[in-house]
């Protein structure tokens, strides 16, 4: 049935004369700005957090390989598939390591290895073929990763990265002749730390630190032997790679110097090149997952395992991406908080008119025209709670950062601070996104614009029903009882 | 004699409460002529009002029917009920029943917007308007067009239920008391509107009164006593 003229001149009458529905109108726009918001803020710290992941992993990592594998042995079947442009081997071993000079305090005189001493630090070598990597993953960038630790003002900048090796590779680069890794072997053993690494142990480039680590020696096969191994390094340089597993763990060396601590000595005959990984970069626009199915198939599934990116950072990712889901789900129960507000206002509206109900009965009003009458002002306020939360919610995703860095730490700092000084308390900087914290110089949102309509749409669409059920109730009345109703 | 306008035919009303049964309306026959100006008299409780709202189309009967001109009308269908009442009864209330959210003049015009759609409406609302305007102008409130009912007197209030009555151009008034909420002079002046638009408009009022006077006045008196009419 159409909608009749009363409906919307009477709609429009008990909007405007009823300011309980600018609050209704309010707790919808509240509910879709949060949802659209923290989403948006949650969507770009998860695009952060992977472009950080995907960048501190290889496209592909071949890996769980039998101790002692040979590179050799992998090299060629990966090489031969059409979908890899690059691979390089990597070698890791866990080791502790403290740095020189400083003192050490011994708990038990008595241990093999004084790795009850207060000081070590566990860490795992990561061992790479300088040459390869460059090639194969993102070490380029995490070396020229320079952080900022405020806004604009680039800080630190790395120094010497990976060592002498990468200089010497680079220098054989621009020379235009083949680089010789002999030459790794002629210089002292370098060992590269996360940024965030050096300053947590208080180290900084030129320090020597001794690293100690032990390995089951298999040369007879009849009684393997644990070895130990102590070696000094000296910290050439850092790197930030963003992926918080890399840098809080990984301690980069050249892959020679384990082998040789593993006791694959290069210049011993018979030794091998052994590796515990293989890093491949594949063609752009590969699907990674096809290719890795297809190298573990080629090197046999009993082999290795060939991981994607995702793959290797998979409980991580799935941690983050289920944290976004949570969240959402909460903001849901926001919104459904908006649509009882709906219901609640629109209800009390009904019963405050019910005698209007029975004028309008009694004036030949259809049961249908009286509901609309009620469903009109309840879609309106959604509407207009929809939309004013949707135009909200955007900006304030796009305009997050100006609106921390010139509101937040600028304005409602200074006003907190006058009143913060008349009680004597020192001057605070309020900001609802310290940077220090994520080392992002801004707060990363994603407007989706999929899930802004999602939202939209959904708490329109709940708003309706909750405006509809009131309506229902008003249509519903008895007019003579309408009409006597006090 | 022309036949009847409105018509009662064996109508009873009985309400339910709990489990008990209380006949309000016990079989009445009534009708009423174009034009005629008839008082509904009866002690409190006799089914006067219960009475109006089945002929207003209110309130269906439990047995009996209810006849517009000679169209059984009182099982028509809800939307076809409603668009009847429209066009050709109008109320006229003890306590006024004005939307107080509107002034006089918007509570005029709601009774045009009953059966158009908003655009048609607009298209017509100068018409509408000035409609409306000539009503309250006739029930003598010219200067409180703008005034919402909790800005007019009692009796000013009347009027405008008085005017919204009559927007539709209908041939029945069922009035349920109407000057029962008045003082005696203020009575005495709608009481006199109403005659007079009965006398010019050819409308047929149902007049709902305890007040024999009143009652004297009109073209005919029904006695209401125990839900019957006495003959």
């Amino acid at each position: 049935m159409a909608t009749r003229a009363f409906s919307w001149f009477l709609a429009l009458r008990y909007l405007l004369s009823r300011w309980v529905n600018v609050l209704g109108m309010g707790g919808v726009a509240l509910a879709v700005w949060a949802l659209i918001v923290v989403v948006a803020v949650f969507s770009g710290f998860i695009s952060g957090i992977e472009d950080n992941t995907k960048s501190g992993s290889p496209d592909l990592l071949v890996t769980s390989l039998a101790p002692e594998t040979s590179f050799e042995s992998l090299e060629a079947t990966i090489r031969a598939d059409e979908d890899v442009v690059a691979i390089a081997p990597r070698l890791r071993h866990h080791a502790l390591y403290f740095p020189i000079g400083r003192g050490l305090r011994k708990i038990a005189a008595t241990d093999p290895l004084p790795i009850s001493g207060l000081g070590f630090e566990f860490v795992e070598l990561l061992g790479i073929d300088t040459e390869a990597e460059l090639e194969t993953s993102d070490l380029s960038l995490w070396l020229d990763a320079i952080p900022n630790d405020d806004y604009g003002s680039r800080v630190e900048a790395t120094e010497n990265p990976l060592s002498i090796s990468i200089e010497r590779v680079r220098a054989a680069r621009a020379q235009a002749r083949p680089f010789d890794r002999t030459e790794l072997l002629r210089v002292p053993p370098g060992v590269l730390v996360s940024r965030d690494r050096a300053r947590s142990s208080r180290i900084d480039t030129g320090q020597e630190l001794e690293i100690v680590s032990a390995h089951l020696d298999r040369s007879d096969p009849e009684s393997p032997e644990m070895r130990k191994i102590r070696r000094v390094f000296v910290l050439t340089g850092k790197f930030e790679s963003g992926h918080r597993v890399v840098d809080h763990t990984m301690a980069i060396v050249d892959i020679e110097q384990v082998r040789t601590l593993l006791g694959h000595d290069a210049s011993d005959p018979g030794s091998i090149d052994i590796v515990s990984d293989v890093a491949i970069r594949v063609r752009p626009g590969a699907d990674l997952k096809t290719v890795a199915r297809r190298l573990e198939k080629a090197l046999g599934n009993d082999v290795a395992n060939v991981l994607t990116w995702r793959e290797q950072n998979k409980t991580f990712l799935d941690v983050v991406h289920q944290e976004r889901r949570m969240m959402k789900l909460i903001l849901f129960a926001v919104g459904l908080v908006a649509a009882f507000l709906i219901y609640a206002t629109m209800h009390m509206m009904v019963t405050q008119k019910v005698k209007d109900i029975g004028i309008l009965s009694a004036m030949g009003a259809s049961r249908d025209g009286t509901k609309h009458v009620f469903l009109i002002c309840g879609v309106t306020v959604g509407v207009l709670g929809c939309v004013l939360g949707a135009t909200i919610g955007c900006l304030t995703s796009i305009y997050l950062d100006e609106i921390n860095r010139y509101f937040i730490r600028g304005t409602l700092t200074d006003i907190v601070n006058v009143f913060r000084g008349m009680f004597g308390l020192p001057d605070t900087v309020l900001s609802i996104f310290p940077p220090q914290l994520y080392a992002l110089d801004r707060i990363p949102t994603v407007v989706d614009p999929t899930w802004v309509s999602q939202v939209t749409i959904g708490a329109f669409a709940v708003t309706i029903f909750a405006a509809w059920l009131p309506a229902r109730r008003a249509a519903r009345f008895e007019p003579v009882r309408a009409l006597g109703y006090e | 004699m022309t036949d009847p306008i409105l018509s009662a035919e064996g109508v009873t009303k009985t309400y339910r409460v709990g489990k008990r049964e209380i006949p309000v309306l016990r079989g009445v026959d009534f009708e009423m002529q174009p034009g005629e100006m008839v008082a509904l008299l009866g002690a409190s409780g006799a089914g006067k009002s219960t009475l109006l709202h089945v002929l207003g189309l209110l309130d269906p009967p439990t047995e009996g029917r209810v006849r517009f001109e000679d169209q059984s009308v009182s099982d028509l269908p809800g939307p076809k009920r409603a668009k009847l009442r429209h066009r050709e009864i109008g109320f006229v209330f003890q306590f006024y029943h004005l939307i107080p959210e509107l002034t006089a003049l918007q509570n005029v015009k709601l009774g045009t917007m009953m059966d158009q759609g908003p655009l048609a409406w607009l298209g017509e609302r100068k018409q509408h308007d000035q409609d409306a305007r000539a009503l309250l102008d006739r029930v003598g409130l010219t200067e409180r067009l703008t005034h919402r009912p909790d800005e007019l007197s009692g009796g000013e209030r009347q009027r405008v239920a008085i005017a919204r009555a009559l927007v539709a151009n209908p041939r029945v008034i069922l009035a349920d008391e109407p000057t029962g909420n008045l003082d005696s002079s203020t009575s005495e002046s709608v009481l006199e509107l109403l005659f007079e638009i009965n006398r010019e408009s050819n409308i047929a009022f149902l007049l709902v009164t305890h007040d024999e006077g009143l009652a004297a006045r009109c073209d005919r008196i029904v006695r209401l006593r125990d839900g019957v009419i006495d003959a």
